[in-house]
């Protein structure tokens, strides 16, 4: 099994602030992997900076055999590499329907209905609030709609940036427990979070960062029983 | 007398509609007034001018070379003063200030070819008059009222019925995540423009057609108008717009004959002002617009 998402000396400044310094990771097919580390670590600069949102000082990205270092974001999406943004960020003035459908915009018509489906089955209420703004729902639904929305695109590898942020730990718990079924119909998942202890315990394996770099790296397993991440990240 | 002015007023009221959609599709899009276009949409009056009355085109040729070419200014606007300024992330404001130095930059140029004294604009839709009740109605202005009706249809059935027209609300919605649907946010924005220019352009053909004259002061005064009509309806919104460009006809038909008409124009940035003092966010605006 190759890896399917390759980083390779990423760096990025914002102004005269070097944000990432140097990040290299792989992540390969139908694996669930979480970049844990603190607040201001750097963790959504490189999940915006692997899209294209954000400008690549330095370094290097494959997905899927192929170099996507200068590639729009417009045509990553199209490769099928997803990102879920932070603060899930849904269309509030379109309906719940309209959000999903913008998911696969890519898609024809009858791609899209038949996607439509498997969505709802992960995510009934989504089909009960089909109709409604997608700003009247509550965090939790439009966590579920962000990723629902992300589905719809037929991700090869998804990116969840913050998936856990601001819900209530009833709902935190449901969806990552969806992150193994999302992989088991085999999306390859690349997890952001704070919330490590969990993220990792559904992952196969993890990477630490800190100030712009990546400072550990190892199974989830290894890093819950390390004694320097369980005291910096998980206490 | 009153019924005459409620017919002036809305056939001027639905042309500076077109015009003042312009502002809000723009606005909605990037969250910026683009005072360049008032200069286009004189731009667009001066154009079918000379083709007609200079060249001898017909207006069924001249009309679409006019779109054409006013398109292509459109896009030039954002092309050449905008996307340099995001692609460096400057502020708002150094937007605003390239597309006031566009706007000048072409009002200027057609000072300089054509001149600056009036010119007699031919009325390629004279087409008689009719009296109905105590109003003589033109056919010159039924026709400006089904032409800017029908536009405002399509138009309307073009951003909340199509994909093209969905991308674009989910740009003004969220121009980020619109990016990470796929969507061509740059092609949205041009495109944005181009239409912005060619309504104007067909709001500048349509006044010259109707008062059979245009002058260059046109650009700042209808620029003016109908960004005061964008914003009493609340600017973003394409209904706002519509909207507002009817009350400004309105509200200047009715004013001009009942007060005076040497406040034609002032009654536009009276209702302005006023808008900016009681409700800025205007009648179908969202409540939080950035104030610029």
């Amino acid at each position: 099994m190759g890896a399917i998402l390759t980083v390779k000396d990423l760096q990025v400044h914002y102004g005269g602030i070097q944000a990432l310094r140097g990040i290299s990771l792989s992540v390969e097919k139908g694996e669930i992997i979480t970049l844990i580390g603190a607040n201001g670590a750097g963790k959504s600069t490189t999940m915006n900076a692997i899209m294209g949102i954000v400008p690549k000082a330095a370094g290097t990205v494959e997905f899927g055999g192929q170099a996507i270092t200068r590639t729009e974001t417009r045509a990553i999406v199209r490769q099928g590499l997803i990102l879920v943004p932070e603060g899930r960020q849904i269309f509030p003035g379109f309906s719940v329907k309209d959000n999903l459908l913008l998911g696969g915009y890519f898609s024809s018509h009858e791609e899209n209905a038949a996607e439509l489906e498997q969505v709802f089955s992960l995510f009934p209420i989504l089909k009960e609030r089909i109709h409604q703004m997608g700003g009247t729902l509550s965090g939790g639904e439009q966590q579920m709609l962000a990723i629902g929305r992300a589905l719809m695109a037929k991700p090869q590898v998804l990116m969840l940036d913050e998936p856990s942020l601001g819900l209530a730990p009833l709902i935190i718990s449901d969806i990552f427990r969806l992150f193994r079924k999302i992989r088991d119909m085999g999306v390859t998942i690349l997890l952001v979070e704070q919330n490590a202890r969990m993220a990792l315990k559904v992952s196969d394996r993890g990477y630490v960062m800190e100030s712009g770099k990546i400072v550990a790296e190892d199974t989830a397993a290894g890093l819950l029983s390390s004694d320097a991440v369980v005291k910096a990240y998980l206490s | 007398m009153f019924l005459q002015q409620i017919v002036n007023g809305l056939t001027i009221g639905c042309i500076y509609a077109l015009v003042a959609i312009g502002y809000s599709l723009v606005f909605g899009v990037l969250r910026l007034i683009n005072f360049a276009n008032g200069a286009v949409y004189m731009l667009g009056a001066y154009l079918m001018y000379i083709m007609m009355s200079m060249a001898n085109v017909t207006v069924a040729l001249a009309l679409p070379l006019c779109l054409a070419l006013t398109g292509l200014v459109g896009f030039l606007v954002d092309f050449i003063g905008l996307r340099p300024l995001r692609a460096r992330n400057a502020p708002r404001m150094a937007a605003l200030i390239s597309t006031l130095g566009i706007g000048t930059f072409i009002e200027n140029a057609i000072q300089i070819w054509i001149g600056t004294d009036t010119k007699a604009f031919p009325n390629f839709l004279d087409l008689g008059r009719v009296q109905i009740g105590g109003a003589v109605i033109s056919y010159t202005q039924v026709v400006i009222f089904l032409i800017c009706v029908v536009l405002m249809a399509v138009l309307s059935l073009v951003v909340y019925k199509t994909k093209v027209g969905k991308s674009m609300l989910a740009v003004s919605q969220n121009t980020n995540c619109a990016k990470l649907m796929g969507i061509n946010v740059k092609g949205i924005i041009a495109g944005t423009f181009v239409v912005s220019a060619m309504l104007a352009c067909v709001s500048g053909a349509l006044v010259g057609s109707y008062y059979q004259n245009i002058d260059t002061t046109m650009s700042f005064t209808v620029g003016m108008k109908t960004f005061a009509a964008a914003v009493l309806g609340g600017v973003g919104s394409l209904p706002g717009a519509m909207v507002g460009g009817l009350i400004v006809g309105l509200a200047e038909a009715i004013g001009a004959s009942y007060i005076h008409s040497g406040y034609r124009d002032a009654i536009a940035f009276g209702i302005l002002i006023l808008v900016l003092l009681i409700k800025p966010s205007g009648i179908f605006g969202k409540q939080n617009v950035d104030k610029m």
